[in-house]
């Protein structure tokens, strides 16, 4: 390892701690991201549960973050997709930086990319969420480098490793499965460079290609052969895990579809079924036409360099192609606000370019952009702040500071995660993790829950006394996405109608409600009660 | 018969007179039988003067009419008195004492330097028999070759026996595999489900990682894809003056119907004809190839050199003896029908040049010029375009120990000697001499030339041809591995690991892929309740996602390999490739087979099948 790349190592070491830091820190002070907690507790399940934990394994999406994670959680089960997200931004730093450095850019700009990854917020949520941002970043970021790479090196090698960073980009969050559409036109003007043609100007190169039999065969082979080699890897990944879906959950949209498999199924369910009840009332950030501009905004070094690509048809094809993308899932589904990913990915984009340019024009354009840099970490700030999302927008305020932690809902839920450690050994929880995931992770013990990968799940739905001595339900009037659980208000309703042993509430949040069920005649001995007076706020009916 | 009378006239001038030969060309011979010491009779007929017909019809012009020496007596007391080099060099043979003289065949009657050195040698007069130089290099290889095909055959045996294939098996090693089966055959009666379910877990995920290693080979290979390791420029200084001898052997059996084009394929080669030291190598019994070259109607550019019989009947053995007759600095091998690119000797010599010393081995890329006659011909050139133009650049960019390819593998002679040649036992020796010369300290490279080749279209001998590929791998993976701790000392863990995943796991995927396809096949498609125990879910899963997976890489790196060459339109037959490798696995259960009960038997294949015109691809 050269002395430069050494250093660019310990400073991605010590980022990656730095980032670790806030994470801590944010869990610290109660903050904690669905997704990172979905993917805790899909990681508990496979290392504590007992039961068919194959489908949880093999299905959970999105599977690269959800594998990195697992790995992670072995040892450490809440911290797991933190320290993921962390060491995942900490190696995209290393490979900007060296990216960089090969290329020689001043030292400005090197300067600039560690303020961003120090600085930006939307990186540092990417950092210290645990959620799957990092490795939509971190393949983006290979992705479109190969690819950019290819026009510089016209090999085969920088295809093929954009088709594997698509598949890890697709199975990082599938919507960019989608990407492969506005890809298309790109790999027609990929295969007219491969041709030996007069001219620079890439009309004049495309009329020449069709005008001429030969050529015109050779471009539409090559096309065809180059969209084989680039998407067949991402098409025939899809088609293998719904395959795979299929068999193991017998619906091959499985992954996409049910929420035990993937966490954004409810969120954007809630979102979608607001939308239809209250148009008028949605208002989203991304409403506007100018969806594409607010990118720039939030991403302004992109501008710089998509500037500079006047002329290089196609480097502004494959960097505009994320627009179309964006443009093309709000029209496809206008309700759900766009995640962190779909904005960070940009700024992505600006480092990626920054590399293609000639070290000339950025030694030119370095104090600009630094500049450009500066901005960006305050529109960054500004864009996480604005957030549709409220996690997005509560990060700044609950995962930054250095303070004692004072939320209510993190006392309240942490005293119900209390009491449900509290409960004696052997104890059997029914609930449905659809919903009770975040619950599940932060108590750190899946055994004594009763869940939906368990063959016995369904016999204990409807014979609960027999196989649980608790039931966990969420609360639909505090949170929407409680109407999607199979454990929730009705079915307490009709369990109290049909069932032999009453229920006794033992400690509940704003969202939650905990119940034993009760022995009817022999009242419970002291001992087997949890210690309601350590519970805090946890409250009786 | 004639009586040795002294000539003041010789045969070249003979030849002259009858227009065919000028002057320049008599006086160009005269300066090579002084750099050479061959007869004047072996450049004319070796070196592209004239040809055979010609010839015979100015001798019988003359009163030399040739005589069938093969049914001649011959003494083998006498016949042993002169060097078969020296038969060689002179294309005559001494056979027997008849009346207090000595009776000698000639190519040429008129050579005084043979006349004078048979006289001095046997003290008598000489009765001249007019032969053919073909009969007399029959006559005289086979009288006279035993111990140079002695050492041929066991030359490498003698000095390194850990390297030869002589043993296929080593009792170490069969202890090794008959534990194996003992042992799994033992857990199957203790625990039959659970033994099952791990060896199926096992084998469809060493099938994966095998694929996965040749997937990312080839995508470290592709990185190099329009590198040039000699560039047109630097091919453009080569000086014909500065270039060596260059020995090309060409094994053949025969092979009668292609030496017209093995002939004009070796004419177009961009190499001073001078330099060449084409070895044609024919086997004793091959009768066919040798009145192929009887017949030629035009000059031929290679001397035959005729292999006594012995066993085993091997290219290698061929090759081995070949050597002994080679006198180039540089060493390369051509099947009879591959047409290599013009260039390619140079580059090969600019090459050797400009690599490091321990450089000993170039290999050229493989390719075939009959890819579109039908589906096989296809998935042949699929295949050797990813491994010559993906896969072996990416081994020697990775320094793993390079498989060498059958032929335009080309050797620093002296070291190729060295190193005890070919393994005449190993039906694959290229594959064990590239492994051998990387265990020596020696490296090989990529040279950016291509051979075209004849792509083999009928299943059958396309069945024949690989089953002796895959045995050779076998034996290859045997041989090495016979002391794996000495070959990690000899080639480092990265050698090591790449050698069992190239070289030991390509027939083991190839032997694994019907057996996984079966077990899926009866489990998904029959639903048979038997086996059901056998499939726990997870095993389903993991055996469906290794399978799949499996394939969708082997495809995916057969699209890759259409880039380089930009054969697009061979694309769409990668997808046909999980059919291709069962025919794959048809051969390398036939070459298990013979691996245990005839390992030296060499599977031949049938050449000049193709109907298409041998012409090769513009390059690129």
């Amino acid at each position: 390892m050269t002395r430069a790349r050494l250093w660019i190592f310990v400073t991605a070491v010590l980022l990656a701690a730095y980032y670790l830091l806030i994470g801590l820190n944010g869990q610290r002070l109660g903050f904690h991201t669905q997704e990172a907690l979905f993917l805790s507790e899909k990681a508990m399940i496979v290392w504590q549960g007992i039961g068919d934990k194959l489908p949880v394994i093999g299905l959970t999406f999105p599977v690269f973050p959800f594998f990195f994670s697992l790995a992670l959680s072995s040892a450490f089960p809440l911290l797991g997709p933190v320290i993921a997200s962390a060491l995942g931004m900490a190696v995209l730093f290393y490979l900007v930086l060296d990216d960089q450095r090969e290329l020689d850019v001043p030292w400005l700009i090197r300067l600039g990319t560690v303020l961003t990854f120090f600085l930006h917020p939307g990186l540092l949520y990417a950092a210290a969420s645990g959620r799957s941002v990092y490795a939509v970043l971190l393949f983006g970021y290979l992705f479109f480098r190969s690819l950019l790479a290819y026009f510089r090196s016209n090999t085969t090698y920088h295809v093929s490793l954009a088709s594997l960073f698509l598949v890890c980009l697709v199975f990082s969050a599938f919507d960019f499965a989608w990407l492969c559409l506005f890809l298309l036109p790109l790999v027609l003007f990929m295969s007219l460079q491969g041709l030996s043609l007069r001219g620079d100007d890439t009309l004049i190169r495309l009329g020449l290609a069709f005008n001429n039999l030969s050529l015109r065969r050779k471009l539409v082979n090559k096309s065809f052969a180059l969209l084989v080699l680039l998407f067949m890897l991402p098409l025939a990944g899809l088609f293998l895990f719904s395959l795979l879906n299929r068999l193991y959950a017998g619906d091959s949209q499985y992954f996409l579809d049910s929420p035990y498999a993937n966490w954004r199924v409810l969120t954007n369910q809630v979102l979608q079924v607001d939308y239809v009840n209250h148009p008028d009332e949605f208002l989203l950030p991304d409403t506007n036409l100018l969806i594409s501009l607010r990118r720039l905004l939030y991403a302004p070094l992109l501008l710089l360099v998509l500037l500079n690509f006047r002329g290089r048809t196609y480097q502004l094809l494959t960097l505009l192609s994320p627009f179309a993308l964006i443009e093309f899932l709000y029209i496809k589904n206008p309700s759900v606000p766009f995640v962190a990913e779909y904005y960070q990915i940009f700024l992505v984009l600006g480092l990626v370019g920054l590399a293609t340019l000639s070290v000339t024009q950025l030694r030119r354009l370095q104090g600009l952009a630094f500049g450009l840099m500066l901005v960006q970490i305050l529109t960054g700030g500004l864009r996480i702040a604005t957030s549709a999302y409220e996690e997005e927008r509560t990060f700044l305020e609950s995962a930054l500071p250095w303070r004692p932690a004072n939320n209510l809902a993190h006392r309240e839920t942490d005293d119900l995660v209390r009491i449900i450690r509290k409960l004696p050994r052997n104890s059997r929880i029914l609930t449905d993790d659809a919903t009770a995931y975040p619950i599940i992770a932060l108590t750190q013990n899946v055994r004594p829950f009763v869940l939906p990968y368990q063959q016995n799940y369904l016999s204990a739905l409807t014979n609960p006394d027999s196989f649980a001595d608790f039931l966990l339900i969420h609360v639909e009037a505090t949170n929407p996405v409680a109407r999607f659980a199979v454990i929730n208000q009705a079915y307490l309703s009709s369990l109290r109608t049909r069932s032999q042993r009453p229920l006794a509430l033992v400690g509940s949040s704003s969202e939650w409600r905990l119940y034993r069920f009760t022995k009817p005649r022999k009242a419970a001995s002291p001992a087997q009660e949890p210690n309601l007076a350590l519970a805090g706020t946890a409250t009786q009916p | 018969m004639q009586d040795a009378t002294i000539h003041t006239v010789s045969a070249t001038d003979w030849l002259r007179e009858a227009g065919l030969l000028t002057r320049e060309q008599q006086e160009r011979i005269a300066r090579f039988q002084t750099r050479t010491q061959f007869a004047a009779v072996k450049i004319l007929l070796n070196f592209g003067y004239l040809s055979r017909r010609q010839y015979e019809r100015v001798l019988s012009e003359h009163g030399y009419e040739l005589i069938n020496i093969r049914a001649e007596e011959h003494d083998m007391e006498v016949v042993s008195r002169i060097d078969l080099r020296v038969a060689d060099r002179f294309l005559a043979l001494p056979l027997r004492l008849q009346d207090d003289k000595v009776v000698v065949a000639m190519a040429d009657p008129t050579d005084e330097t043979y006349i004078q050195l048979v006289r001095e040698t046997f003290g008598r007069d000489l009765i001249i028999l007019p032969a053919s130089d073909l009969d007399i290099t029959w006559l005289s290889h086979k009288l006279l070759g035993e111990p140079f095909v002695k050492s041929a055959v066991f030359e490498l045996v003698n000095r390194d026996p850990q390297s030869s294939a002589l043993i296929t098996f080593t009792t170490t090693q069969l202890v090794v595999i008959f534990g194996a089966i003992a042992i799994v055959i033992a857990l199957l009666c203790l625990d039959f489900v659970n033994t099952t379910i791990a060896i199926n877990v096992v084998m469809s995920s060493f099938f994966l990682i095998a694929i996965c290693f040749k997937l990312f080979l080839a995508l470290v290979g592709s990185r190099f894809e329009l590198h040039q390791a000699v560039t047109k420029e630097e091919v453009k200084q080569v000086r014909n003056e500065d270039l060596p001898v260059y020995t090309i052997h060409l094994p053949v059996y025969k092979e009668d119907k292609l030496i017209r084009k093995l002939i004009w394929n070796l004419q177009s080669l961009d190499y001073p004809m001078e330099q060449l030291d084409i070895k044609l190598l024919i086997e004793e019994d091959d009768d066919k190839t040798l009145n192929a070259v009887r017949a030629l109607e035009f000059p031929a550019i290679f001397e035959v050199v005729v292999v006594p019989f012995h066993m085993p009947k091997t290219k290698p053995k061929a090759c081995n003896y070949g050597l002994h007759f080679s006198r180039g600095k540089f060493l390369t091998i051509y099947d009879a029908e591959d047409i290599p690119d013009p260039d390619q000797l140079k580059k090969t010599v600019f090459l050797f040049n400009k690599l490091p010393e321990n450089f000993i081995c170039l290999q050229g890329a493989l390719n075939y010029f009959n890819r579109n006659e039908n589906l096989l011909t296809r998935m042949f050139t699929l295949e050797y375009s990813y491994w010559f133009d993906y896969m072996l650049p990416g081994l020697g960019t990775l320094d793993i120990p390079i498989p060498l390819g059958g032929t335009s593998n080309h050797f620093k002679l002296d070291v190729l000697r060295e190193l005890g040649a070919w393994d005449p036992f190993n039906v694959t020796e290229d594959a064990d001499l590239g492994v051998r010369a990387f265990a020596k300290g020696y490296k090989v490279a990529i040279v950016n030339s291509t051979t075209y080749e004849e792509a083999n279209n009928e299943p059958f001998n396309w069945i024949r041809q690989r089953s002796r590929w895959i045995k050779g791998y076998m034996q290859t993976y045997l041989v090495h591995m016979r002391s794996p701790r000495k070959l990690i000392e000899k080639i480092g863990w990265k050698g090591f690991l790449g050698f069992n995943f190239f070289i030991g796991a390509t027939p083991m995927t190839f032997l694994l892929y019907p057996l996984l396809l079966l077990f899926f096949i009866t489990y998904l498609v029959f639903d048979l309740k038997a086996i059901r125990p056998l499939f726990p879910d997870w095993v389903l899963y993991i055996s469906t996602f290794n399978l799949i997976v499996g394939n969708i890489l082997m495809i995916y790196i057969n699209m890759l390999a259409v880039f380089k060459r930009r054969f697009y339109e061979l694309i769409w037959f990668s997808l046909v490739n999980p059919l291709y490798w069962l025919m794959h696995s048809i051969a390398a259960y036939k070459g298990l087979w013979q691996l245990i009960t005839k390992p030296f038997y060499w599977e031949k294949t049938n050449h000049g099948l193709s109907k298409t015109n041998p012409v090769a691809p513009k390059p690129s």
